[in-house]
């Protein structure tokens, strides 16, 4: 089997180690093919008891080094770290969400006998019912959310493997082998840099590094997929139905009003007001078209098309319900009424 | 004396699921030996859809929109848009539009050939901007249903050679086969294999035979038998539980109001019944979702609808519940649909799954013991009870993929391009004597006849050395590209045309390696092509020198 390496370094390269490139090489200097099979030569040991201790030491403390820098992207405090701040984040947007919520509930108590006596207490009653399934169910939902992120975090721990020095040193020594009955034992450090290439570039490298590569992406992407169906499917899909409270019973609350309704609302308004800031802090924007922008079925969905003079053919009539966006990933389509 | 063309310059093939509902598009990456689908507009799932509108550069043109924003656009465009274009492949039934009061008329090929044409050129893009190839997609492997017709695979080829594949290396693998290729690949014995195919709108029990042959690098994989019903699919699932969480809302408001019916006066306004509807579905597809992972699940809908008064769902249901519960409510299905399944279970739809699989095995002559694999395949397969109970009726395991089912039929897709890619190509039919000159291409793309047109084939085969030695082109070359060409084409009298010429045929490509180095010139190789009378063309090429290589190349049932 042939294998060939790429010197990079031969300007660094002493004169033998320049002469060994120049032999090596053909024509251009810059690529070379060697067979480890046949010309791996035993080290003369007396030769090579020389430098031994100064050598394996560098050439150790090198390798060590390049393999840090490579598995940089995939550590495993890194990866890790990433995975913690995810779920911090979530459970943190979570709790933050059900704080808006319970602000209305606890009020209610609070203000529950002034409220009973309105005339649309049975509004105010249903709200209450709604938002107190709101929370609870989100936070039974972000407990199953988390208990999946720690299942996740515990299987990447569990798979993964400290990349391991020995295999490549053993690699670096086999391309020493190649050369070493040419090679004047007085130079043989500045022979490392090609040494070190050869082992980082060799399968075992590949290998260690795609594994490493492999189980980091897989478990990320899990994770980062897990988040956004509970931010889509759990937290944002109980802002939408609030949303719907807002437009509808909470609209008509405003309309009818009377006793202690107007500081019911006020405080409804100000949660309203607190998720909003809540959503900005976490990165998530709204996507609410106005009437007449056209519709964009990137950031729009259509709940129901209606023919409507005043409008054009796709321009959108009125929104139902935000969409939401995190950075420039749409999470949820706005819902709208657009015309036909 | 001829001389080796450097590089295979054999292109990029696209592996191709064209679904009725949505297309997944994917690729072989080499680099990782496996098949990866390619994100069209920011997902795997592509709508196959397209709608036209008019060009505002040139109102006597059209543009076109394509995938999710045509599907969306649909409600309010539904003359200009064009849906499930696949159910048309085989008629020739003419597709008419309408955009801005003007009539334009399609071929069901030309709208799937349009649709093709984006899904190539999104492709090509993402691989040379993600991937840092460069060139793009000039083949493709489409799969097609295992019952399709000549007219509709005739069809579906001639809408890849409108987006612009290359007519020669436009492939049809059948959707069956597809999924279960890359176990094919691996099988060490013949095999029969069952696909199970429960995708969104309809289901396909499936009976392929594997063979095994050393010679061919694709497993010839056949139909046995297939049996289906295009009226069972995920979405009846879905229904079932939107009927458990109607039965609960009905509950609810004492079986007052009916969502289903807009001209009611029950006190919700027609908007609040559409938005509440539109919930109702989305929560059921969570909770089928999530009752694939979890032994239970919780509905809520907080709230369902406001008026006459808010009422909140919030129920708990079990992965038993959902299995035994039968549909009681219409749900604004079609009154002769909603008789198939009134009453009906997922426990019920499944059982009509595996009737289906006994009329496939029937109509092989098969049973349940013959079966040495199971493919589960289609979304709606990952239901666990459907995992459980066929595999109890077979008493094995369905095999375990680590491709989705959603995704296998593509991905199998691009482990065919992979195959296609490799040496073993089907190329021309050659029988008693030989139909047109083989030969190979040489510098500068010319083509170098090597077997002359009309030549007798002996019983124990024909053999033709190449008259030339070849040599190499550049100094200290340790490949060469061996590429074989057919040329279609009557004799034009031209020696070595260029093979880009029309008649030309690539019909397979692989490179011979670890070629001695030296200057150009000095390193000779010889190439002999062998054709038997089994169909099979093999070339093999040889360094000279003492210490030279040898390639061999197959070309299997050339037709």
């Amino acid at each position: 089997m042939s294998k060939t390496y790429r010197s990079k370094k031969s300007g660094q390269l002493g004169a033998l180690g320049r002469t060994l490139l120049s032999l090596m090489s053909l024509g251009d200097g810059q690529v070379v093919a060697v067979d480890a099979d046949t010309s791996a030569q035993p080290i003369p040991d007396e030769k090579f008891m020389l430098k031994e201790s100064r050598f394996k030491d560098k050439l150790n403390y090198e390798l060590d080094l390049r393999l840090k820098k490579m598995f940089k992207p995939y550590s495993f405090n890194r990866t890790v770290n990433r995975m913690q701040k995810i779920m911090r984040d979530n459970n943190s947007l979570a709790s933050e969400l059900c704080l808006c919520f319970s602000s209305i509930t606890d009020y209610m108590s609070a203000h529950k006998e002034g409220l009973e006596a309105c005339l649309r207490w049975d509004i105010i009653s249903g709200i209450n019912e709604t938002l107190l399934i709101k929370v609870e169910a989100i936070r039974e939902n972000l407990a199953a959310f988390e208990s999946d992120g720690l299942d996740i975090i515990k299987s990447y721990k569990e798979e993964y493997q400290e990349p391991d020095l020995e295999p490549l040193t053993e690699k670096a020594m086999e391309f020493l082998k190649m050369y070493y009955d040419i090679l004047d034992p007085a130079y043989i450090i500045e022979f490392v840099e090609d040494m070190l290439d050869y082992a980082m570039e060799s399968k075992q490298a590949g290998q260690m590094k795609g594994r490493a590569k492999r189980l980091h992406e897989d478990r990320m992407s899990s994770l980062i997929k897990r988040a956004d169906l509970f931010k889509k499917d759990d937290l944002l899909f109980e802002l939408s139905t609030f949303e719907e409270i807002m437009n509808h019973s909470i609209s008509r609350l405003r309309e009818e009003g009377g006793g202690e309704i107007p500081a019911y609302i006020h405080r409804v308004d100000k949660a309203a007001e607190d998720i909003k800031d809540v959503l900005k802090k976490h990165n998530i924007m709204l996507i609410r078209p106005e009437p007449h922008q056209p519709f964009d079925p990137k950031e729009h969905e259509i709940l129901v098309a209606e023919s409507n003079e005043e409008f054009q053919k796709g321009q959108v009539i009125r929104l139902l319900n935000s969409g939401y966006k995190h950075n420039e990933t749409i999470l949820m389509r706005a819902n709208v009424i657009a015309a036909k | 004396m001829g001389t080796l063309g450097l590089d295979l310059e054999r292109g990029l093939f696209l592996g191709i699921d064209f679904g009725t509902t949505n297309s997944i598009v994917s690729l072989y990456n080499f680099k990782d030996g496996e098949a990866q689908t390619i994100p069209i507009d920011g997902s795997n799932v592509f709508p196959t859809a397209i709608q036209f509108e008019t060009d505002p550069e040139d109102t006597d043109k059209l543009s076109r929109i394509f995938g999710v924003q045509a599907k969306e656009a649909a409600i309010i465009y539904p003359d200009s848009t064009v849906l499930s274009v696949k159910r048309l492949l085989g008629s020739d039934e003419k597709i008419n539009i309408i955009v801005d009061e003007k009539e334009y008329s399609f071929t069901p090929s030309q709208i799937a050939g349009e649709i093709l044409g984006y899904l190539k050129q999104k492709a090509d893009e993402y691989v040379q901007e993600e991937l840092n190839i460069a060139g793009e997609f000039s083949g493709c492997v489409i799969t097609v249903p295992a019952n399709s017709t000549d007219k509709q695979k005739k069809m579906t080829k001639e809408a890849a050679m409108l987006a612009g594949f290359d007519e020669n290396n436009i492939y049809l693998r059948l959707e069956p086969a597809a999924a279960a290729i890359s176990y094919a690949v691996n099988a060490t014995s013949h095999k029969k294999i069952l696909v199970y195919d429960f995708g969104g709108g309809t289901f396909d029990a499936c009976i392929l035979q594997i063979n095994i042959d050393e010679e061919m690098n694709e497993p010839s994989i056949s139909i046995l038998s297939t049996y289906g019903d295009n009226d069972l699919g995920g979405n009846d699932v879905d229904k079932i539980i939107m009927d458990m969480i109607y039965e609960e809302f009905k509950k609810l408001t004492n079986e007052e109001i009916d969502l289903f019916d807009d001209s009611l006066d029950d006190g919700v306004s027609k908007r609040q019944k559409k938005v509440a509807l539109v919930r109702l579905r989305q929560v059921a597809t969570q909770a089928k979702e999530r009752l694939s992972q979890a032994k239970t699940t919780k509905i809520v809908l907080a709230p369902f609808i406001q008026e006459p008064k808010i009422i909140n769902i919030n129920m708990e249901i079990s992965r038993e519940d959902f299995y035994s519960h039968k549909r009681v409510n219409q749900l604004g299905d079609a009154p002769e649909l909603f008789e198939k399944f009134k009453d009906k279970s997922v426990e019920d739809l499944i059982s009509s799954s595996l009737k289906c699989i006994d009329s496939c095995l029937a109509a092989a002559g098969l049973t349940e013991q013959d079966i040495d694999e199971i493919f589960l395949v289609g979304g709606s397969s990952s239901i666990p009870l459907a995992a459980e109970r066929v595999g109890s009726k077979f008493q094995k395991e369905p095999f375990k993929s680590r491709i989705s089912p959603a995704l296998s039929i593509s991905q199998g897709a691009a482990c065919y391009c992979n195959m296609i890619m490799m040496p073993t190509v089907k190329g021309p039919t050659v029988q008693e004597k030989t139909i047109h000159p083989l030969g190979l291409e040489i510098a500068g793309r010319r083509f170098m006849p090597i077997v002359k047109q009309g030549i007798d084939i002996p019983r124990d085969g024909l053999t033709i050395e190449a008259e030339e030695l070849l040599t190499t082109n550049f100094d200290n070359v340790a490949s060469m590209a061996i590429v074989v060409y057919e040329s279609t084409s009557p004799d034009e009298g031209e020696s070595q045309p260029s093979v880009n010429a029309t008649g030309m045929k690539r019909l397979a490509g692989t490179s011979l390696r670890g070629i001695p180095q030296g200057p150009r010139g000095q390193e000779k190789v010889k190439v002999v092509f062998y054709v038997g009378q089994d169909n099979m063309l093999k070339v093999m090429a040889k360094s000279m020198s003492l210490d030279g290589v040898v390639t061999e190349l197959s070309v299997d049932e050339l037709y």
